[in-house]
């Protein structure tokens, strides 16, 4: 990056002011007094940092309007505008592109590193500025500080670093200081301390309170034995009345029971002689019971015996009416055995017979409808002979000898068969089709005229044949119709024939089945005749009969078993009666019992009588049991009386007798619980201050107090020894940071020192060897070539100007990111050197030139040409007109 | 003799030690931690009774200095009159914080408890219904520091049926702990005895398992090392075969952490894991936990965490929530170890005045001597005040990673403003 052109449009007494183009290395601007070139250095550092208060003692007002000015920077192809004008702020600054890409950071970076107070001592100056860097060495926070960190490579001051953490260091601890934070805790921990202290002289008086407590426990301890001695007096007295209390109150509770108890059973027992019993009926108990448990079970055989004897009644009048109905005798009935070998005579035949009958009745309607068949077949054939002329009485041997005679006389008559038309018919038109297909084929007139000729000779033919064989046929239908006839009549014929042999062979066999069925009736009447019944019974009437008698015998036998069963009820209802009659004797009832109902109301009477002397005998024995009870519970209660009486004695016999009483007793009892509570409330007393006391030790404020001092002190010693780790990484820190910057003053600085030390050595043609900024020192010494130091302040002024001049040369020339593109605008710095010195500026001026851009003015035109010549390749001359 | 027993081994209550190392401003807080000691005590006492042992074993450091507190003997009194209320007996033996030798005796002990002499081992049968049942061997120590070995002068009766020791000793010399009444496992072995409750050591555990010989371990952590579940031992010694079962009984659980933040952007998500953190240890224990965290990572959230009272704001955010769980959970102190998120390699490889920073604490870390000078130079005088004070400060207990914390605040700072 380098400067290209300043440009003044109101500026101090410069107004549309142009100078340029500056080369990349040396641009030597010459020009009169009052050209304006001050004017245009402070212009260059106005736009840079912005411009000086109206008020300042130079603050290049224009005459009339803002002030406003610009400088043109270039690189590579790019060139750019950075303008400032009058306003707010040291006037507003833009950067444009002239040419390029747009950077609006252009001015930052330009001055990156460089603030305007730097710029002005190293950058921009002049003669007035020649001795600042000297003055701004003494100060450990100005340019050279700035320098040095720039130089070594950060934008920080590590004199701003070092004291942040002196300052922090401070915070914590400085020697005699009173508000650091060592100086705080070490209060608190006196603090903590005297509490401590005090509260272990608190502890000394512990002792007082020990002795008193000592005292309290002996009369606690003391206290403490009677208490439990009277409280066990009072246990054993309130214990001891208490048992003898309950013991007499139970004997006198137990007496009155007693009392009560004799009263009841007394009582009762009188209840139980006053009840009477029927003893004679208790004894009879069972018997009662057992014939009342028969009652119903005989009274239901009363009314089965009276059911059964109707019964035997009804079904011997039955036996009478069924044999008289059937007409047999009474006794033989009974002697017949239906149920022998007749009953399956009679059963069988009666079921041979009924078939028998009805065989024959179908072989009788068998030959009504053949006969009727074979008579209707002769009327069928009388009509079918009649139309060929044959009598009715024709056989077939006739038809067949006249159906032989017209079989005869067709195989005469012959003839051809229509296949033989049919052939003629297809040979004429196979051959009219053959001569016109020739014809056609070959072009023969001839052969297409024969075709049509041959067909029509073959249809003329055909139809001859045709009328012949009709006339043929008017005589063979006649010889048909008559064959048929015949062949009708031979059928009828023998049809007929068959069906009089059938009606023959029907009449035997009715004839048969008739004979069979007198035979089977002729037997049955035999079977019957030797079983005891009527012979004239044919087989449904035999098979009656025998129902009959079946029947008659089922009704009599029931008749007998009636009256058996009858007979046994009437026997059990007799005992029954006998034993109820017995039983009334017995128990002293006097009443006859002859009849079931007798014996039922007297049964009655007894089983009322054995309920209530059962109930009665039931209350006496309820009656003795409570009885019972009450006298053993009598004798319990006069036992226990007896012990709680003896209880009563056993502990009152343990007191004298002046107490041997309840009352007695109650009297110890109130002076023992007197005592008890006297001691007690003392022994609470002393309770309560030894608690007191001992609670007043146990959390004894000094002890207390002590722990927590001690807390206190153990957390102020921590925080102290943690504050001490503090101090120590910040004073490392700090020896850090020194030794990092003696590291740069003696390996960095000294090539910076050593190039203004160069630089000066050529200015002073070796007279002066070195330039010595010492550590803390704040000022710059020179040696000379006799070993003698000298500090600036005490230098000639021309020499002090070189050093000044070789100081900046030395420190730009060492400074390669640091204001990277500003230039070294030097206004008229050599006017007080001599022609050698001069030489050796113009020289270390014009090697500095080579490696950042210097404009350097003068109004000394030997000056400007001497630059010029020692100018690197590309030094320019620019001359500035004098202003009007 | 009947061929069982059974019962509490506890060791090195501290009875009236102060808790060390933490600040609690919560006065919840602060109340358990004075109780948490007297706390454990009362535990030890409910688990005598709710057990129903035969007596109760405290080797040692029973009260936490030989001038005995008022409180701390009247509860060791209460306590023991409860154990002897429901007839167990106690054994005791003091150790190097309350030798035998020394205090002032404010409360009397009842009869039940047997003190063990400290001029020589001590024999005592315990008996049962009139029957001898075990005996028991121990020694007090009589002033604090006692470097002879107590364990050598144990010998077991060839009578004693069951023999228990009772000792407070540094077994095998472990590191951490001073050395008193040192002694080894041998020594032990060669008193022939069936069981060894020890005392001196406050992490709980079994030195040897022929004979069993066991540190009770403090019932109740005294300082934020003291991380862990702590508590005493329920043992039961038969026919000559001796088993110890690890009751926990602390009060207030100790724990530290560290807290990988490297993933973390903004301080909520800081605060979330903290207080993810508090519970799961709630949750994890079960009962009241005082935590410490270190914040450990590279992380976007360190710049933001490095800023004035940020983090203080943080931790008191979470504590407001955590300690009024159930149980509570107190952040003690939260420490930011994070740094930037920045490639130190990177930075290493590079010229500029960074690169410088990180070499030079490169160089440092690797001079402890160097650091030593460093820091005696810068800390002399606020040593030198702080001892003034009273307060035994010194530079023993920083570490090394100061160096790194150091090159990490320079860091900060540079790329604060760089930024």
């Amino acid at each position: 990056m380098r400067l290209r052109r300043i440009e003044a449009v109101r500026f101090g007494a410069l107004e549309d002011v142009s100078v340029g183009d500056f080369s990349d290395t040396l641009t030597v601007v010459h020009g009169p007094n009052e050209a304006g070139k001050s004017t245009l250095v402070a212009l260059v550092r106005a736009v840079l940092y912005g411009f000086a208060t109206k008020s300042a003692k130079e603050a290049y007002l224009p005459a009339a309007g803002a002030r406003r000015a610009r400088l043109i920077f270039e690189e590579g192809s790019s060139r750019w505008v950075i303008e400032r004008t009058e306003g707010k702020n040291r006037g507003p600054v833009t950067v444009r592109s002239l040419d390029g890409d747009e950077r609006p950071g252009l001015l930052e970076e330009l001055t990156r590193g460089v603030d305007e107070s730097a710029y002005g001592i190293v950058f921009g100056f002049g003669l007035g500025e020649m001795g600042r860097i000297a003055e701004e060495a003494r100060k450990k926070e100005g340019i050279a500080a700035a320098l040095y960190a720039a130089s070594a490579g950060v934008r920080v001051s590590p004199d701003e670093i070092r004291k942040e953490l002196d300052e922090r260091r401070a915070q914590l601890f400085v020697p005699r200081g009173s508000t650091q934070e060592v100086s705080r805790l070490i209060k608190a921990l006196d603090a903590a301390r005297r509490r401590l202290r005090e509260a272990r002289d608190a502890a000394e008086r512990y002792s007082e309170d020990r002795r008193a407590l000592d005292a309290l426990d002996e009369e606690h301890e003391r206290l403490r034995a009677e208490v439990d001695e009277a409280q066990d007096r009072v246990q054993r007295l309130t214990g001891d009345l208490e048992r003898a209390s309950s013991a007499v109150a139970r004997a006198k509770e137990l007496a009155g029971t007693a009392e009560e108890l004799a009263e009841d059973l007394a009582k009762r027992r009188a209840e139980a002689a006053a009840i009477t019993v029927d003893h004679a009926v208790l004894e009879a108990a069972d018997a009662i019971d057992a014939l009342a448990h028969q009652r119903e079970a005989v009274a239901q055989a009363v009314r089965d015996l009276e059911r059964l004897r109707e019964r035997a009644r009804s079904e011997a009048e039955e036996f009478e009416r069924v044999c008289s109905a059937a007409g047999l005798d009474l006794e033989r009935v009974r002697t017949i055995a239906v149920e022998g070998p007749i009953a399956g005579v009679v059963e069988a035949a009666r079921d041979d017979i009924a078939r028998l009958e009805s065989e024959v009745a179908a072989r009788r309607r068998e030959l009504e409808r053949a006969e009727a068949e074979a008579e209707r077949a002769r009327n069928e054939a009388g009509k079918a002979l009649a139309p060929v002329g044959l009598p009715a009485s024709a056989s077939r041997a006739d038809l067949d000898a006249m159906l032989a005679e017209i079989d005869a006389s067709e195989e005469a008559a012959g003839g051809g068969n229509r296949g033989d038309w049919v052939l003629k018919a297809l040979m004429t038109v196979l051959g009219a089709f053959i001569f016109v297909l020739g014809g056609v084929m070959l072009g023969e007139t001839v052969s297409l005229v024969a075709g049509p000729v041959i067909a029509a000779l073959g249809a003329a033919a055909l139809i001859r044949d045709l009328r012949q064989r009709n006339m043929a046929g008017a005589g063979r239908q006649e010889v048909f119709r008559r064959r048929r006839l015949l062949e009708a009549a031979r059928g009828a014929v023998e049809r007929a024939e068959s069906a009089r042999e059938a009606a023959e062979r029907a009449r035997l066999d009715a004839e048969s089945a008739a004979a069979l069925l007198a035979s089977r009736t002729a037997l049955l009447a035999r079977e019957l005749e030797a079983s005891g019944l009527p012979s004239g019974l044919d087989a449904r009437g035999a098979a009656a009969a025998l129902d009959a008698i079946r029947r008659a015998q089922r009704h009599d036998a029931e008749a007998r078993n009636a009256l058996a069963e009858a007979q046994r009820l009437a026997a059990v209802v007799e005992r029954f009666v006998e034993r109820v009659g017995s039983l009334a004797g017995a128990v002293a009832f006097e009443r006859t019992v002859e009849t079931f109902d007798d014996a039922a109301s007297t049964l009655s009477v007894l089983v009322d009588r054995l309920a209530e002397a059962r109930s009665r005998a039931e209350q006496v024995r309820a009656i003795e049991s409570a009885a019972a009870q009450v006298e053993v519970r009598l004798a319990e209660v006069s036992r226990q009386k007896e012990d709680a009486e003896a209880q009563a004695r056993s502990v009152l016999d343990e007191y004298e007798s002046a107490h041997a009483s309840v009352e007695g007793l109650r009297t110890l009892l109130d002076e023992a619980m007197r005592k008890l509570a006297a001691t007690s409330e003392r022994l609470e007393q002393v309770t309560a201050e030894r608690s007191a006391l001992k609670e007043r030790l146990a959390s004894f404020a000094s002890d207390e107090e002590a722990a927590q001092a001690r807390l206190d002190e153990a957390g102020i010693v921590q925080r102290l020894r943690d504050v001490v780790e503090e101090h120590a990484t910040l004073s490392l820190a700090i020896v850090l940071l020194d030794r990092a910057q003696r590291r740069y003053q003696e390996e960095r600085q000294p090539e910076v020192l050593r190039h203004a030390e160069r630089v000066f050595r050529t200015i002073t043609q070796g007279r002066y060897e070195r330039v010595i900024v010492p550590l803390g020192g704040g000022r710059v010494e020179v040696w000379d070539g006799t070993g003698g130091a000298k500090e600036s302040a005490r230098l000639s002024m021309a020499t002090a100007e070189a050093l000044y001049l070789a100081l900046r040369l030395g420190l730009v020339g060492c400074l390669k990111d640091v204001g990277p593109g500003l230039p070294m605008l030097i206004d008229d710095v050599l006017a007080n050197f001599d022609p050698e010195r001069m030489d050796g500026a113009i020289e270390a001026i014009a090697e500095l030139s080579a490696s950042r851009q210097v404009v350097f003015f003068t109004c000394h035109d030997d000056v400007a040409e001497r630059l010029v010549a020692a100018g690197p390749p590309g030094t320019a001359r620019l001359e500035l007109p004098v202003r009007r | 003799m009947s061929a069982r027993v059974r019962f509490v081994h506890a060791a090195d209550l501290h009875l009236g030690a102060p808790f060390a190392g933490v600040s609690a401003e919560d006065e919840r807080v602060r109340r358990a931690l004075v109780d948490a000691p007297y706390r454990a005590l009362d535990a030890i006492v409910e688990l005598c009774l709710g057990e129903r042992v035969d007596f109760l074993v405290l080797a040692g450091d029973v009260y936490n200095a030989a001038e005995r507190g008022v409180r701390p003997q009247l509860a060791l009194a209460d306590a023991a009159q409860a154990l002897a209320e429901a007839g167990i007996r106690v054994f005791i033996t003091h150790g190097n914080h309350d030798p035998a030798r020394g205090g002032q005796t404010v409360a009397r002990l009842p009869d039940t408890v047997h003190v063990f002499a400290h001029d020589s081992v001590e024999r005592v049968v315990f008996e049962r219904d009139g029957e001898p049942v075990c005996a028991l061997y121990g020694r007090s120590f009589g002033r604090r520091d006692v470097s002879e070995n107590l364990a050598a002068g144990f010998r077991r009766d060839p009578a004693d049926e069951i023999a228990v020791a009772v000792l407070h000793a540094n077994v095998g010399g472990r590191q951490g702990y001073d050395d008193y009444a040192p002694c080894t496992v041998g020594d032990l072995a060669a008193a022939g005895m069936d069981y060894w409750a020890l005392g001196h050591i406050h992490e709980p555990g079994i030195v040897a398992e022929t004979p069993l010989a066991v540190y009770a371990g403090a019932p109740q952590g005294m300082d934020p090392t003291q991380t862990g579940q702590r508590g005493c031992y329920l043992v039961t010694v038969e026919r000559g075969a001796a088993r110890a079962e690890f009751v926990p009984l602390a009060s207030v659980v100790w724990e530290s952490c560290t807290a990988d933040v490297s993933g973390l952007v903004t301080l909520d998500e800081v605060e979330d894991r903290l207080e993810l953190l508090c519970r799961d240890a709630a949750g994890a224990w079960s009962r009241p936990v005082v935590i410490r965290v270190d914040l450990m990572g590279r992380s976007e959230v360190h710049g933001v965490l490095g800023k004035p009272g940020a983090l203080t704001a943080l931790v008191e955010r979470v504590r407001a929530r955590t300690v009024s769980g159930e149980p509570w959970v107190w952040l003690d102190r939260v420490r930011d170890a994070t740094a930037a998120p920045v490639d130190l390699d990177a930075i290493r490889a590079g010229s500029d005045l960074s690169a410088d920073i990180v070499a030079i604490a490169d160089e440092l870390a690797s001079d402890r001597d160097a650091v030593a000078r460093e820091l005696e130079n810068a800390l002399d005088p606020l040593l030198a005040k702080l001892r003034a004070a009273g307060v035994d400060a010194s530079l023993d207990g920083i570490e090394t990673s100061v160096v790194e914390r150091a090159r990490d605040i320079v860091l900060d700072a540079l790329l604060a403003r760089e930024a």
